[in-house]
């Protein structure tokens, strides 16, 4: 129902828009990076209206839906719960003994930046490359998919961003791309031991056919900082590209990488 | 003043509060139910994060989208949030103004928490357990006094369509009559919504 929200939206502010059908994994709860994109886009597109002077019309055009559910699978019930919990919508709740409770919480790790940290305590025991458990990533690690919006005109090899349709994914999405970066980014040691740290943010080009070029450091820290975060930017595997009109379209796109000592 | 979460659950729908709502949950709770439904809002190790008011909301802005479409909001739920007035109060003066704000509460908290939240909050989810004293306490471990003069706050200073009254059926500790005779007496307080409903345990079929 989330993508049905998304679709009232569009709609209502004519903006061009077709639900895809999610292909994520399970049930997805509107959180995937395919629907995380698409609401993104919604928002840009919102954003153009409103720096074009147009009215924008968002505020309880969803209000009438009631029996709302999530855009997976559809035999499931809302708020990806069991088929025994579902009965808290008709007046029950599944309780237990207190010890053997989880509750009913999600534990959601942000991800909006990717934050390499180094606690000095335990430099030694990490010296391994990183690799951060699903715990570790509610600490030190987000992942920002921010598109860096560079229309420059309309031929064939010119970059679009605030009106790309679907912006470039890293395989397997936002949390892939922590992955991969925590996984395959090192701390200099030379950094470590003079205690620098920062945000080091590197933009790059998905070209159509997903492969990334044109990395550059567009803001520096430190050398050799920079150098650790655009090596590793350098050798990302090919991304899933961007669309405009159907058409896979080159995308600039910039990932910060905090590097951070503790 | 970053105070220590259990978690965010995103998207939910229609699920104590209207439309689309995320639900801040807080750690830390008066109560000692004997079938807690978030116990991690109890064990030290239960932290998920600690947050001030602008980290909440950067966490939820995501779905800002959602919430203004669906006349949805926030939800503080926990543990008990009201322990948590201030960090909710600071929220609600940064958050977009369209947003609504629910809260699943026990009310047993201080006055001065409920007083400083009562402003800002679209819908009370209050889960009062039973009226009867002596159960809510040995369901509780503590005594009721403070829900019921918080009660009677709200009933002299807050639109009563805004509280939906929890009675739960709970197996072993109360009856239906219990509920009842717990009825009644909000009735007569001036409360009129009532959410009915049974905790099944699960370990005993």
């Amino acid at each position: 129902m989330l993508k049905t929200i998304r679709k009232q939206i569009a709609d209502a502010n004519e903006i061009k828009y077709e639900p895809r059908e999610c292909h994520h994994q399970g049930e997805c709860r509107g959180t995937c990076p395919a629907c995380e994109a698409e609401v993104r886009y919604i928002e840009r597109q919102l954003d153009i209206r409103r720096q074009l002077g147009r009215a924008v019309a968002i505020v309880g055009i969803s209000a009438g839906l009631s029996a709302l559910s999530g855009c997976g699978d559809k035999s499931k019930k809302v708020d990806n719960v069991s088929e025994e919990e579902s009965d808290l919508t008709v007046g029950k709740v599944m309780v237990e003994p207190a010890e053997r409770l989880d509750g009913d919480v999600e534990y959601r790790s942000p991800v909006d930046t990717v934050i390499i940290e180094k606690d000095p305590a335990t430099i030694k025991k990490r010296t391994a490359p990183f690799k951060a458990s699903a715990k570790e990533l509610t600490g030190i690690s987000e992942i920002i998919e921010e598109p860096e919006p560079s229309v420059v005109g309309r031929t064939e090899n010119q970059l679009v961003g605030e009106i790309v349709e679907q912006m470039p994914m890293f395989p397997g999405g936002s949390e892939a791309l922590f992955n991969y970066l925590s996984e395959n980014i090192t701390y200099p040691k030379e950094c470590e031991d003079v205690c620098v740290q920062g945000r080091v943010v590197v933009s790059f080009v998905v070209e159509k056919d997903g492969s990334v070029t044109n990395a550059e450091v567009v803001k520096s820290v430190y050398q050799p900082l920079d150098e650790e975060a655009l090596r590793v930017v350098k050798n990302m595997p090919k991304w899933i590209p961007g669309m405009l009109n159907g058409e896979p379209t080159r995308v600039k796109y910039s990932v910060p990488v905090t590097f951070r000592l503790e | 003043m970053k105070a220590p979460m259990i978690g965010l659950c995103r998207h939910r729908l229609t699920t104590d509060g209207q439309g689309v709502t995320t639900l801040v949950a807080f750690h830390g709770c008066p109560l000692r139910c004997k079938y807690c439904l978030n116990a991690q809002c109890l064990r030290a190790d239960g932290v998920w994060r600690r947050m001030d008011a602008l980290d909440i909301l950067n966490e939820v802005m995501v779905d800002d989208l959602y919430f203004k479409a669906t006349n949805g909001g926030i939800t503080f739920g926990g543990g008990e949030p009201l322990l948590r007035s201030n960090e909710i109060v600071g929220f609600c003066k940064l958050r977009p103004e369209e947003w609504r704000i629910y809260i699943e509460t026990s009310l047993n908290v201080e006055r001065c928490h409920l007083e400083a939240v009562a402003p800002y909050i679209h819908h009370y989810f209050i889960d009062i357990k039973d009226m009867n004293p002596d159960i809510y306490h040995r369901y509780t471990s503590i005594d009721n006094k403070r829900v019921i003069e918080n009660l009677h706050w709200l009933a002299e200073h807050v639109d009563l369509s805004k509280v939906t009254i929890r009675l739960p059926h709970i197996p072993h500790y109360n009856t239906s009559e219990d509920i009842v005779r717990s009825r009644e007496q909000l009735e007569k307080m001036g409360f009129s919504d009532f959410d009915c409903f049974d905790y099944v345990i699960q370990n005993e079929g």
